[in-house]
Parts: structure tokens; sequence; C-alpha cells
């Protein structure tokens, strides 16, 4: 284990520096890429390997339901989670699918992970995807609660899926994100990770794109308990 | 012939290897950035390499990260950079310089426009060092038709294959990655980096400057030795003005110390007269 103490200390520093220190060992070490982005093939490798939740998603929801959801619902940033639940049912148009974002405080560029809805074309890690970055293509740090979604760029399969309309971009507020870890806490008795709770909050924020018969699956990412302080402070100050 | 080819043909003429000299530019300001080329290029570089500033540079170590990082948060932006080698041209510098900045850089700049800025200021040629051979026939294409040279690299892990494909398509000089790791590493395994010298010049004429690791004259020396046509040192300069960002111009005598004692070890051992 080696902390990264480069750039601005967060996941695409971490990402550059797996890089540089993989270009020192990549004759007797492999690279598992944590999420779809990178240089080729680690994107179609990993959403690959990630793709059994979506092979496990639709074996489970066809024996419990007797038929395909109406719709996904997944949090990214990278995109890996909701890539690897939406690729079974890529070829399923009336499968509608979400992809969530970390939209931070505001949709202002310093204070969002938002990238779909603030970057643009640019190249990261070797990958031509949408990313967040400035006039002169220096890449913007992104911010959100959740680390896991705190990714300025996204993998490329999933922005040309967005970017075909296949799958619709969408993103939850900080805000909104605590209080669906609230409601997931009190409804269900479980705790999502953030990142889990940014498609919690869509859901429950849009009731317009939802209607009562549609069977809709939230991918369920991660647990909260890695964010237990996070969330306490932010429900009971810092005490 | 252009500049860059006329001074690898001077060079081995004196039977000299070539320095090639990395810095990034605007670190820690952009008045230390000029004075920095200036005297690097008045004691033994041959060449400048002239980095623009990426937030995100993944082929380079903690010292030209560090160096990136302060020159962006001092306010450098590409455009400065390209009117850096304008001064440089109008205050009479004649020495090559090579443009190295990572591909975002001239994509988001639209590249057609970025060569034709470039060239129009004085360069010589662009290193992109994120961009691999199997993505350049555009690139390399636009470059050529600018009328610059889009210098390619090689390093200990390139197959055969690509090895030929690089080969093939490369101008000017082929930059050979000493090592497998980032700028600014420790050169351990020397031998790893003459063996790949001998794989690359047995295929080419085009001049092969080896870079990564390259800090003191014995390095220098024994990569001539080698075979290869020059060295480029960066990170080593830009360890030594780091450590007086107060007054980096301080640092300037021991920086060109440094300069001119590699430039010594590249000195060609000249083939047996019979």
């Amino acid at each position: 284990m080696k902390p990264v103490k480069t750039g601005a200390g967060v996941l695409k520093d971490a990402v550059s520096e797996t890089l540089r220190e993989w270009a020192a060992c990549s004759r007797t070490t492999h690279y598992l890429m944590g999420s779809t982005v990178g240089p080729h093939p680690f994107p179609t490798i990993v959403a690959a390997f990630q793709s059994v939740i979506g092979t496990e998603l639709k074996r489970q929801i066809l024996e419990k339901e007797g038929r395909l959801p109406d719709a996904i619902v997944a949090c990214g940033s990278g995109g890996s989670n909701a890539l690897g639940a939406f690729k079974p049912f890529i070829e399923e148009k009336s499968v509608r699918l979400y992809f969530v974002e970390g939209g931070g405080e505001s949709l202002g560029a310093e204070n969002s992970a938002a990238a779909f809805q603030l970057g643009s074309p640019g190249v990261l890690h070797g990958c031509l995807s949408i990313v967040m970055q400035d006039m002169w293509g220096q890449i913007r740090p992104s911010k959100t609660r959740a680390a896991g979604l705190n990714y300025p760029g996204r993998g490329p399969e999933i922005a040309y899926l967005c970017e075909t309309g296949r799958v619709k971009p969408c993103y939850a507020f900080d805000k909104e994100v605590f209080e669906a870890v609230r409601v997931m806490c009190r409804t269900e008795g479980l705790i999502p990770a953030l990142e889990t709770a940014h498609a919690i909050a869509y859901v429950l924020n849009h009731p317009e794109e939802f209607s009562p018969d549609d069977v809709v699956v939230i991918n369920f990412s991660g647990r909260g308990d890695k964010d237990i302080d996070t969330i306490l402070r932010h429900f009971y100050g810092s005490a | 012939m252009d500049p860059l080819e006329r001074k690898f043909k001077e060079l081995e003429g004196k039977g000299e290897g070539a320095q090639m000299t990395h810095i990034y530019y605007g670190d820690p300001s952009e008045e230390f950035s000029l004075k920095l080329i200036e005297t690097l290029a008045q004691n033994g570089a041959d060449i400048i390499e002239l980095g623009i500033p990426f937030s995100d540079p993944i082929a380079d170590g903690p010292v030209f990260q560090a160096a990136c990082e302060r020159a962006l948060n001092a306010g450098i932006t590409p455009p400065k950079c390209i009117e850096a080698v304008k001064r440089l041209r109008k205050a009479g510098l004649k020495t090559p310089i090579i443009i190295t900045t990572y591909f975002n850089i001239p994509y988001l700049m639209g590249f057609e426009k970025f060569l034709s800025m470039i060239k129009k200021a004085g360069a010589q040629g662009l290193l992109v060092p994120d961009l691999p051979i199997e993505e350049a026939e555009p690139y390399l294409e636009l470059t050529a038709k600018t009328g610059l040279h889009l210098i390619l690299q090689v390093a200990p892990t390139t197959s055969e294959e690509r090895l030929k494909k690089i080969v093939e398509a490369a101008t000017g000089f082929i930059y050979l990655v000493s090592l497998e790791g980032v700028t600014g590493s420790k050169l351990t395994n020397p031998n790893t980096t003459f063996k790949l010298i001998k794989r690359v010049k047995a295929q080419t004429q085009t001049p092969v400057m080896v870079g990564f690791g390259i800090s003191k004259r014995e390095h220098a020396k024994a990569i001539v030795d080698a075979g290869a046509d020059g060295v480029v040192v960066g990170s080593a300069y830009a360890k030594i003005y780091t450590k007086n960002l107060q007054n980096p111009f301080a640092t300037l005598p021991e920086i060109a110390q440094l300069s001119r004692e590699i430039k010594t070890g590249c000195t060609k051992i000249k083939p047996d007269k019979k």
C-alpha cells in the first residue's frame, strides 16, 4: 500500500500515480484498473468484468418479476458499476438507463463532479472522452462528497451511450444525497454508500420519470460503512 | 535542411553528442524560465525542450509534477509558452526548440492551429508523450505538412513490431526512454538502455536521443559511448533551482556548471583511423 501524495490527492491523482508506478513494473505486474477509464483496453476489460452485475441482475429480475425492469438507475463517474449493470440491457430498448453523477454542492464548475453537465471532449489518462477542464485543457478538479464519484472524466463507453441517447445522464446534489441516506436507513434499514445514495436520490427526487407500475432497479453499488463518520457529522455536527 | 537537422550534422562534424535540456516553462516564473533557457543554451545545451505544463503529467516523476503544478498556479497558459518561443527567437536564440506537452493541450486548441502557432513562433518540433504510434498517423501528417518534426518515443518495453513502425515514422530524432518508469527516476540498469540503443541504432539513421534518469556526466558519457547521439536532461536541473525557489536565479551558476559537465560527457569516441 502506497499513499498518493501528489496533485490534489483525489481519485485522478491515484490513477495517474498508478499509471506511473505501472510504467516501472509492467513486465511482472498486471494493472487492474479500478474503473472503466484509462487507455485501451482497460475500459473494455473492466466493463467485461463488471457486466457480471448486469447478468445477475437480469436473471434475478426475471425470476422475481417475470419481466425486464422498466428502468435501471446507477451512480458513477468513471462508470464501472453503471456500465456493468447496463451492459446486458443495452440492446433491450424498453429498459430506460439512468447514469447519476455527483452534482456536488451546485452545478458551478468549482463545486461539482457532474462532467456530463460541465465537461467537454478531452484526453485524460490515455483516453478521449468527456472531461472537466479549463479553456486550455488543464483538467479541473471535480468536487463531490462521494470520493468514488470524484473522477473528472467519464469512461469512453458510458460517454458514448450518453451521446447516442441510450443512457440518460443525470446528477444529484450532496444535500439530496444525505437525505437519500436517511430515507434508505429509515425505510429499508440499509446504509448506502454516499455514491450509491446518488442513484437513490435521483429516483426519490424525480417521481415524474417513474410510474407507480414501473419496475425500477437501483444498483446498490456500495455500503455506507465507510461513510459513517461523514454521515454522522452531516446530521449531528462535529461532536 | 532545418535547424534541428543542421544541429545534428554540425555536432557530428565536431564528434559531439547532443544535449537536450528539458524545462517546464513558467516554473516558478516566466522571467526565470527565460533566463534558465538562455543559461542552458550558453552552457552546453544543443536543443531546448520547452515543456508546456499540464495538470496531469503521467510520464513525469515528482520533480516535474511539482514544476507543472507551480507553473500552473503561477498562471501559465499554453499561449504564454508559445509566446516565450517567439521572445527567445527575438532575443537571438538560435538553439533548436522542441515543444513538449500532453495531448489534451494541442487537442483542445486544435492540433493544426497549435502546430501553426508553434511553427510561427520558431519551434522545430513537438513531442507528445501520451500519443502512441497507433494513434499518431494523422498527427504525423499534419506535423510534416507544417514543416515540423513530431518526435516519437521508444522504451525498453517497446515490442519489435512497434519499434519498426516508430522508426519508419520518426523524423528529427528518436527519443529513447532509458528506463521503465517516469522522468527523474534513477538509472539503475544501464545495460537495458545500452541494449535498446543498439537495437534502435541498428534500424535507423535517425539520431537517437536518450532521456529519463540522466543526471550527471558519467551517464551522458556511457550513453554516448554506447552509440546514442545524445542525452536529454531535465529533472536534474529542476532539482537544483527547486532548492531555492525564493531566488532561483541564484542557482543558475550551479545549473550552468552541471550542464557544461554533462556536455563534456557527450564527446563521441572517434572511430579508429586505419
